[in-house]
C-alpha cells in the first residue's frame, strides 16, 4: 500500500506563468511517455515477475513515478495559476479550459486523453523489462524536448531533475533484466516459462465453498471461494477466512 | 542474510566484485569518509563498467554499477542522482547535437 | 521564518532522495554491505530532521498528526508555491 508524504520529491517554485509551455508539459502527465503511463505500467507489471529483485525494482520505481506525476502536475498548475481565460485561449488552452477550467487532466500535448493503450503488460518478464527500458528512454527524450522549449530556469530545474531520474531508472531496469535473464537462462531455452499444466493448484480444498450447518458468517466477512468453513464456525465481520486459518480453528 | 557471503545461484554468473561493494581503492577511501566531497575526483574516478561475461545472442545487457563514491545529499538532489557515474546532465557536450 | 522552513524541508528532501536512490541501488545489489550502512545512516539522520520539522511546522504524513484541531489539512500543500 502507499503512504503519502506532504512534500514534493523535488521543490517546484515557478514565478512566471506560461500557459503555452504548460500545454506541452502536460504531456508528461497524461501522455504516452508520461509519468502516469510509467507508474501504471511498472505497478501493473510487478505482479507477474519471477525474481524478487524484479518485483522490488518495479514496485519502487513505480512508486517513484507517482511522485514524479505529482511534480509534473505541480509544474502545470503553477504555470497556469491566475492566468485569465482570454490569455489561456490565446495561448492554445481554450479547449482545455472549457472542459477542465484550472484542473489538471491527464492529456497529452495535443489534448488527447490518457489511455491504457499507452502501456504494455505482457506478463513475460523479459518483454516487460525491455519495454520498461524503452519507456525510460522515451521519457528522457521527451524531457529533453521540453527543456529545449523553454528558457525559464524555474521550469528547467525540475525538468532536469526528472530527466536525470529517467537515466537512473534505465540503469536499474537494466540490472534487473540482467538478473532475470541469469535466472531464466539456467536451462538452455530462450526464455524459460513455467509449465502451468504441471503446477499444483493453489490450495488443496474443493473449489465450491462448503459452509456447514450452524456457521455464522458476519456481514462484511470475506470468505474466499475455496474456503472450507466447518460447522459451528463463528466468523465475525471484516474477517478474511483463509484455508490455513480455517485449519487452525479446527 | 545480512553479513553472510552466501550467494544464491541466480547471481552465480555475475562477477563477485559487484557484490563485494566498491573496488579496493575506493573501498579504502570510502572507509575513511562515507560520502565523497571532492566531486571532481569522483568524476575522474569514473567507473569503468565490468565486462559482460557469458553474453548470449538475442539478449540485451546493461553493465552493473559498482558503488564508487556518493555526492553529498543536497548536491545529489540538485543533480538528480547521488552517483557521479550516473550523472549525465543534458546539454553538457556542445559538440554532440542532432541539429549540428 | 518562511525561509527557515524551506531550508529545513529542502534538507529533508535531500536526505530522503538519497534514501530512495540507495533503496533502488540495494534492490539490484542486495549484498552490498557498504551501501546498506550508508542507507541506515541516512535513514537515521532523516528521521531526526523529520521529527524536528514535524514538531515545528506540522505533520508530513497523516499518521504523524498529533494535535488539535486536525493538522493534516493545513496548508500549504506541496503544489502550492
Amino acid at each position: 500500500m502507499w503512504v503519502y508524504e506532504k512534500k514534493l520529491q523535488y521543490p517546484v517554485k515557478i514565478k512566471n506563468c506560461n500557459p503555452r509551455l504548460a500545454k506541452y508539459i502536460i504531456t508528461q502527465y497524461g501522455g504516452p511517455d508520461g509519468e502516469l503511463a510509467a507508474s501504471l505500467r511498472y505497478l501493473s507489471q510487478r505482479y507477474s515477475m519471477p525474481t524478487e529483485v524484479a518485483k522490488a525494482t518495479l514496485n519502487d520505481i513505480g512508486t517513484e513515478e507517482l511522485a514524479h506525476l505529482e511534480i509534473v502536475g505541480t509544474i502545470v498548475y503553477q504555470l497556469t495559476k491566475g492566468v485569465p481565460p482570454q490569455i489561456l485561449e490565446k495561448e492554445g488552452l481554450g479547449g482545455y479550459y472549457a472542459d477542465h477550467d484550472r484542473g489538471i487532466y491527464p492529456v497529452n500535448g495535443d489534448g488527447v486523453p490518457f489511455t491504457a493503450a499507452y502501456i504494455g503488460v505482457k506478463g513475460d518478464p523479459i518483454a516487460d523489462l525491455v519495454e520498461d527500458l524503452a519507456a525510460e528512454q522515451k521519457a528522457r527524450a521527451t524531457y529533453e524536448g521540453l527543456i529545449n522549449m523553454t528558457d525559464d530556469p524555474d521550469v528547467i530545474d525540475p525538468l532536469r531533475f526528472l530527466r536525470e531520474r529517467e537515466v537512473v531508472h534505465f540503469q536499474r531496469f537494466g540490472e534487473a533484466l540482467r538478473i532475470v535473464q541469469e535466472k531464466l537462462n539456467e536451462r538452455p531455452f530462450y526464455v524459460k516459462k513455467p509449465d502451468y499444466a504441471k503446477e499444483k493448484p493453489l490450495s488443496n480444498v474443493s473449489p465450491a465453498a462448503n459452509i456447514g450447518p450452524g456457521s455464522n458468517v458476519g456481514p462484511a466477512s470475506n470468505v474466499s471461494p475455496a474456503a472450507n468453513v466447518g460447522p459451528m464456525t463463528n466468523v465475525g465481520p471484516f474477517s478474511n477466512v483463509s484455508p490455513a486459518a480455517e485449519k487452525k480453528k479446527k | 542474510m545480512f553479513g553472510t557471503n552466501i550467494m544464491p545461484e541466480a547471481y552465480a554468473n555475475i562477477p563477485s566484485e559487484v557484490f563485494a561493494g566498491s573496488k579496493a581503492k575506493e573501498k579504502a577511501a570510502a572507509a575513511q569518509k562515507i560520502s565523497c566531497h571532492d566531486f571532481d575526483m569522483c568524476k575522474l574516478q569514473y567507473y569503468d563498467p565490468q565486462p559482460i561475461v557469458g553474453a548470449r545472442l538475442a539478449h540485451a545487457y546493461v553493465p552493473f554499477q559498482c558503488l564508487c563514491c556518493l555526492y553529498p545529499p543536497l548536491l545529489g538532489l540538485k543533480q538528480g542522482t547521488i552517483f557521479p557515474e550516473l550523472d549525465r546532465p543534458y546539454g553538457a557536450d556542445p559538440a554532440y547535437s542532432y541539429d549540428g | 521564518m518562511h525561509d527557515a522552513r524551506e531550508k529545513m524541508l529542502r534538507e529533508i528532501q535531500a536526505l530522503e532522495f538519497m534514501e530512495v536512490e540507495l533503496n533502488l541501488y540495494l534492490n539490484t545489489h542486495p549484498y552490498d554491505q557498504q551501501a546498506l550502512m550508508i542507507f541506515m545512516n541516512t535513514a537515521r539522520q532523516q528521521k531526526m530532521l523529520r521529527d524536528n520539522y514535524e514538531r515545528m511546522y506540522g505533520p508530513l504524513t497523516a499518521s504523524s498528526s498529533n494535535s488539535f484541531p486536525w493538522p493534516w489539512i493545513e496548508s500549504p500543500w506541496p503544489w502550492e508555491a
